[in-house]
C-alpha cells in the first residue's frame, strides 16, 4: 500500500490536468448556473452535441486550406481557429434551428431540442468518418475526454481565458442576466437588449463547451453544466449565491474526482478522470438531495413526520377529552380517567402507535397515565385541547355562516384545519363571527 | 454597467486570438478516404444492396452460384435493414405519445443512462451475451427514470435539470465502468465491440438482438393498440381522463417503461446519442402533416421505417455509418416537411399570408372605388368606372401602387381596367358593397357598444372589414337593429343594390 502522501498528487505529473479540470469545472458550472435558473438546463446538452459537426467541419476546412498541416509561422495553429469558428457556427445554428422549429411550426420546444441536436451530432459523426484518417477525434476523446494528455501550462491557456471571460461577463452583466432571465418583459421596457444577452450567453456557452470538449469529452460537459448548479440550487436562494456555490461545488468535484482516479488507479482499478469527476459531482448532488438542511429529503421527511405526530397527539387529546365523563358536568378540575382502548376505537388507530403518542403526551405533561390502561388529561392538556376545539367549532361556524356550507358538511374540513389555525387567525374568526358562544350544532365554544 | 455590443466583440476577438496560439492537439486532416464515392460506385453499390437485401445475395465472383461468404454478406445486410426498419417503426410509434406528453428529452436521458447497465451486465456475465446486456440496460434505464421522477417530486429541481442530472450521472458511471473494462486485462478479452453501444451499428446485429427488437415492437404495438383510447384521453384531456377513472400516472409509467424497453433494444442500432432522434424526429415530422392521433401514429411509424431503410441504403452506398445516416435522412425529411407541409409548413404559411395580403389590397381598391361613386352620387362604378388617380388620392398612395394592384384585380373577375379607369363588374361591386357595409356596421358597433369616440373607430373597422364572415355580419346587423347610418352619418349600404323604386322611396 502506498503512503498517504503518494495517494495525494504527484505534482510533477498531476498539476496541469488538475488545473485544467478545475478551470473546466469553474467555467461550466458558473455558466450552467445561469442556464439552470433560466430553465434552459438542457440547452447545454444540445449545444455540447451540436458543436461536433462544427469541430469536424473546421478540421476538414483547415485540412483543405492548409494541406501541409495546421502549423504555420509564428507558431500559430490555424486548426484551432477553424475548430472554434466551426463550433461557434454550429452552436449558434443549432440553437437558431431549435428556435425556428418551435416558433414557425407547431412542434413543441422540447421536441425541437430533441430532434435537432442528435441530427447535428449525426452530421458530425459522418463528417468525422469522411475525414477519419487524419483527425484523431476518436471515441475516447468524444466520450471520455483526454485530461491525461494535458502536460503543460500553455495547453490550458484557452480554457483559462474562457473561464476568465465567463467570470468577467457574469460580474459585469450580472444584473442584466438576472433581469433578462427572470423578467424579460421588464428588461425590455427598461431598454435592456434581452436578445443580446441571450446571444452572448449562447456564444459563451459554445466557447466554453469547445474548450471543455477535449478535456472532459462531449457528453460529460453536461454533467458540469447541470449537476453543480442543481446542487447549489438546493442549498441557496439568491442568484449570485447559487452561482458562487455552484462554482465551489464544481471545483470540489473536479479535485475530488481527480484524486479519486489516482486513488483507484493505485489500487489497480484504472479509470478516466472526466467520468470520475462527473460521478463525484453526481454523488455530491445525491448527498445534498438527501441531507440538505431545509430542502433535503431527510429534512422534509422529518418535518412531515413531526407534523403527523403532532396531529396524532392532538387527536388523542381530543379523544380523551370527548370520552371524559366530567366534560358535560363542567368539573374539569378533578378529571376522571378513561380507557386508552376506547380512544383507539374512536380514533380508529392502532393501539401501539397510540401508546407512543401517549408517552409523548405524558412527557409534555399533558396527559396522565394511570398505569392500568386508563388515562386522563392534566390542566395543560385540557387547555390545549380546548384551544383546538375552539378553532374547530369556530371554523365550523364560519363555514356555515359566512361560506354558506351545510351544517352536516363542515366537520371533516374543520377536523383537518383545526391543527393548522394560528391563534391570531382564531381570534380573527372570533371577531368576524361576533364572538359566538355556541357553534351551529349547539355545542359550546370553549374560551 | 450596461452591456454593449462592443464588449461582446472584444470578448470574441480575444478568445479567438488566444485560441490561435493554442498548440495543436488535434491533428490536421488529410483527405485519404479508403473508398471514393463516384457515380459508378453509387450505381454498383445500389445494385448490390438491393440484391443482397431482397434476392439473397450477389454473385461477386461470377461463378453462377452463391458462395457461403456471399450468403453471409446478404444475411448481414438483410438483418441490418430489418433491424433499422423495426427500430424506426417502434420508435416512431411510441415517439408520438412521448413527444405529445412532452417527454421528448426522457428518450435522450434514457439513451445515455442505459450505459452503466450494459457495463454491469458485461462484468457480471463476462461476455457480450445479449440477454445479460439487455437486462442490465433495462435495469439501469428504469433506475434512471425513477431517479429523475424522485428528484422532481422531492426537490425543487425542475424536470429538465433532473433529466440532465440523471443523464450525466448515469452516463459518467457507465463510461467509468467501460473505461475500466477496456483497460483491465482480465475483462477486456471479450470487450471489443462494446463501444458499438456508444455509436450504434446495425451491421453487428445478431439473431438474439433481432428477436429482442421484434418482441419489443410487438409489445409496443400491442399495448398501444389495446390502450389507444386510454392513451389518447390521458394525453389530451387529463381532467376528463381523471373523471372517467383513468389514472394518468399509470399511463405515464406505462409509457416510461415501454420507452425504456424500446431504447434498450434500439441502442445497438443507433447508439446512445442518436436513439433520441428516432423518438423525436419522425413524430415531429408526422405532427406537421396530420392532426388525428391515429394518423399521426401511422405516418410517424412509416417515416421511421422509411428513414430506417433509406439510412441503411445510404450508409451502404456512401460508406458512412448507419446510425448517423438514418438520423440525417430523417432530419432531412423533417426539414423538407417543415418547409413544404401543406397545412403547417412555412411555405404554405407564407402563401396564405401573401394571398391574404393580396385580397386585402384588392378589396381596399374596390371599396375605394365604391366609396368615390357613392360620394359623387354616381351609380356608374360598373359602367364608366373610376380613374386610378382618384382611387390613389382617396387611398393616399401613389398611382403606380394603385395601378399594380388594379392589374392584379383583372384576373379575379371583380373589375376591368379600361383607359386607366377601374370598372367594377357586378360581382366586384357586390364585393365592394359588402366590404363597405362591414366597415360601417363595425364602426357603429364600436361606437355604440364599445363606446369608442367616433374618431377612434376607423382603424379597427379597416382591419375587420376583410375578415368578417357572412353569419357574423348578419348577426351584427341584427344586433344593431338594422341601422341605416354609421356614426359618421354615412349610409350603410344594403347587401343588394336597391332597385330604382326602392331608391326613390328611400330618398322620399
Amino acid at each position: 500500500m502506498n503512503s498517504a502522501a503518494e495517494l495525494w498528487f504527484d505534482w510533477s505529473l498531476d498539476t496541469w490536468p488538475v488545473f485544467m479540470a478545475v478551470l473546466v469545472a469553474l467555467s461550466t458550472s458558473l455558466l450552467g448556473g445561469v442556464f439552470l435558473l433560466r430553465r434552459a438546463a438542457l440547452l447545454g446538452d444540445a449545444v455540447s452535441h451540436s458543436v461536433l459537426p462544427g469541430i469536424a467541419a473546421g478540421l476538414l476546412l483547415s485540412g483543405l486550406v492548409h494541406p501541409t498541416g495546421g502549423e504555420e509561422a509564428f507558431g500559430v495553429s490555424r486548426n484551432m481557429l477553424y475548430v472554434l469558428g466551426g463550433a461557434l457556427v454550429a452552436g449558434i445554428l443549432s440553437t437558431t434551428m431549435i428556435e425556428a422549429l418551435s416558433r414557425y411550426s407547431r412542434i413543441k420546444p422540447d421536441t425541437a431540442l430533441g430532434a435537432v441536436f442528435p441530427a447535428f451530432f449525426a452530421v458530425g459523426v459522418i463528417l468525422i468518418e469522411v475525414a477519419a484518417s487524419g483527425a484523431h477525434l476518436d471515441a475516447d476523446c468524444v466520450f471520455y475526454g483526454s485530461l491525461e494528455l494535458i502536460a503543460e501550462f500553455h495547453q490550458t491557456v484557452p480554457t483559462l481565458v474562457a473561464t476568465v471571460f465567463v467570470a468577467v461577463f457574469l460580474l459585469v452583466a450580472l444584473k442584466e442576466i438576472l433581469l433578462s432571465s427572470f423578467d424579460p418583459g421588464l428588461a425590455r421596457t427598461l431598454g435592456l437588449r434581452v436578445r443580446l444577452v441571450d446571444n452572448a450567453l449562447i456564444v459563451l456557452l459554445t466557447a466554453t463547451v469547445v474548450c471543455a470538449f477535449e478535456a472532459v469529452g462531449a457528453i460529460l460537459v453536461i454533467a458540469f453544466l447541470i449537476i453543480p448548479p442543481a446542487t447549489a440550487y438546493l442549498l441557496a436562494d439568491r442568484f449570485h449565491r447559487v452561482l458562487l456555490l455552484s462554482a465551489l461545488l464544481g471545483v470540489t468535484s473536479a479535485v475530488l474526482g481527480c484524486w479519486l482516479t489516482i486513488l483507484l488507479g493505485s489500487a489497480g482499478f484504472e479509470t478516466a478522470r472526466a467520468p470520475s469527476m462527473a460521478v463525484v459531482a453526481g454523488l455530491l448532488f445525491l448527498l445534498v438531495f438527501l441531507l440538505a438542511p431545509e430542502r433535503g429529503v431527510l429534512a422534509r421527511y422529518r418535518r412531515q413526520r413531526a407534523l403527523s405526530r403532532r396531529i396524532l397527539d392532538e387527536n388523542l387529546l381530543g379523544a380523551i377529552y370527548r370520552l371524559h365523563p366530567t366534560q358535560t358536568a363542567g368539573a374539569s378540575a378533578d378529571p376522571v380517567a378513561v380507557s386508552l382502548d376506547q380512544t383507539a376505537d374512536i380514533l380508529r388507530y392502532p393501539l401501539p402507535e397510540l401508546r407512543h403518542s401517549l408517552a409523548r403526551g405524558v412527557k409534555r405533561g399533558e396527559v396522565v397515565d394511570h398505569g392500568d390502561g386508563r388515562v386522563s388529561l392534566t390542566a395543560e392538556g385540557t387547555s390545549r385541547i380546548e384551544r383546538i376545539l375552539r378553532a374547530h367549532r369556530l371554523w365550523e361556524s364560519y363555514m356555515i355562516q359566512e361560506l354558506g356550507a351545510r351544517p352536516d358538511h363542515v366537520h371533516d374540513t374543520a377536523d383537518v384545519i383545526e391543527h393548522y389555525l394560528q391563534p391570531s387567525l382564531v381570534e380573527e374568526l372570533d371577531s368576524t363571527l361576533r364572538r359566538p358562544t355556541k357553534d351551529p350544532h349547539g355545542k359550546e365554544i370553549p374560551k | 454597467m450596461a452591456l454593449k455590443k462592443g464588449h461582446l466583440v472584444a470578448l470574441l476577438l480575444l478568445e479567438i486570438t488566444v485560441m490561435a496560439v493554442r498548440p495543436p492537439s488535434v491533428h490536421a486532416v488529410q483527405f485519404s478516404r479508403e473508398r471514393d464515392v463516384t457515380w459508378d460506385s453509387i450505381v454498383r453499390e445500389t445494385r448490390s444492396f438491393f440484391a443482397n437485401v431482397f434476392l439473397g445475395g450477389v454473385d461477386e465472383d461470377g461463378d453462377g452460384t452463391l458462395s457461403n461468404g456471399e450468403r453471409a454478406n446478404s444475411s448481414l445486410l438483410r438483418s441490418a435493414s430489418v433491424a433499422a426498419v423495426l427500430v424506426g417503426v417502434t420508435c416512431g410509434l411510441l415517439g408520438c405519445f412521448i413527444t405529445l406528453r412532452r417527454m421528448a428529452m426522457f428518450g435522450d436521458m434514457l439513451g445515455h443512462a442505459v450505459l452503466p447497465g450494459i457495463a454491469v451486465g458485461y462484468i457480471l456475465v463476462g461476455s457480450k451475451s445479449t440477454p445479460a446486456l439487455l437486462l442490465g440496460a433495462l435495469g439501469a434505464g428504469l433506475l434512471a427514470a425513477a431517479l429523475t421522477k424522485t428528484i422532481c417530486s422531492w426537490s425543487r429541481v425542475k424536470e429538465d435539470a433532473a433529466l440532465g442530472i440523471s443523464l450525466s450521472f448515469f452516463y459518467a458511471l457507465g463510461s467509468w465502468l467501460l473505461f475500466w473494462i477496456t483497460r483491465d486485462p482480465a475483462l477486456r478479452t471479450e470487450a471489443s465491440g462494446l463501444d458499438e453501444y456508444l455509436f450504434g451499428n446495425p451491421a453487428v446485429i445478431n439473431p438474439p438482438d433481432l428477436w429482442a427488437l421484434g418482441l419489443a415492437a410487438a409489445v409496443v404495438l400491442g399495448i398501444v393498440s389495446i390502450g389507444f383510447k386510454e392513451f389518447l384521453v390521458c394525453t389530451f384531456d387529463q381532467g376528463f381522463a381523471a373523471s372517467i377513472g383513468l389514472n394518468r400516472g399509470k399511463a405515464d409509467t406505462t409509457l416510461l417503461v415501454l420507452l425504456t424497453v424500446v431504447i434498450v433494444v434500439s441502442i445497438k442500432v443507433l447508439g446512445v446519442v442518436l436513439v433520441a432522434a428516432a423518438l423525436t424526429i419522425p413524430p415531429a415530422t408526422a405532427y406537421l402533416l396530420t392532426d388525428r392521433l391515429k394518423r399521426l401514429c401511422l405516418v410517424s411509424a412509416a417515416i421511421g421505417a422509411l428513414s430506417g431503410f433509406g439510412g441503411t441504403y445510404l450508409s451502404a452506398v456512401l460508406y458512412i455509418g448507419t446510425g448517423p445516416a438514418i438520423v440525417c435522412l430523417a432530419f432531412g425529411l423533417l426539414l423538407v416537411v417543415f418547409v413544404v407541409s401543406p397545412r403547417h409548413g412555412i411555405l404554405s404559411r407564407i402563401l396564405r399570408h401573401r394571398s391574404l395580403a393580396l385580397r386585402t389590397a384588392r378589396e381596399n381598391i374596390l371599396a375605394a372605388a365604391f366609396r368615390i361613386c357613392e360620394r359623387e352620387k354616381r351609380s356608374e362604378a360598373t359602367s364608366v368606372g373610376v380613374t386610378l388617380e382618384n382611387i390613389a388620392a382617396a387611398r393616399n398612395e401613389s398611382v403606380e401602387a394603385t395601378r399594380a394592384i388594379a392589374r392584379k384585380l383583372r384576373g379575379s373577375g371583380w373589375a376591368l381596367l379600361r383607359d386607366d379607369r377601374l370598372v367594377l363588374t357586378v360581382e366586384g361591386e357586390e364585393r365592394a358593397r359588402r366590404v363597405v357595409r362591414t366597415h360601417r356596421l363595425w364602426e357603429l358597433f364600436l361606437s355604440q357598444e364599445a363606446r369608442l369616440p367616433p374618431d377612434h373607430v376607423h382603424p379597427g373597422a379597416e382591419e375587420i372589414e376583410h375578415y368578417m364572415t357572412d353569419e357574423a355580419l348578419e348577426e351584427l346587423e341584427k344586433f344593431l337593429n338594422h341601422p341605416r347610418t354609421d356614426p359618421h352619418g354615412r349610409a350603410i349600404p344594403d347587401s343588394k343594390p336597391r332597385t330604382g323604386r326602392e331608391q326613390r322611396e328611400a330618398d322620399a
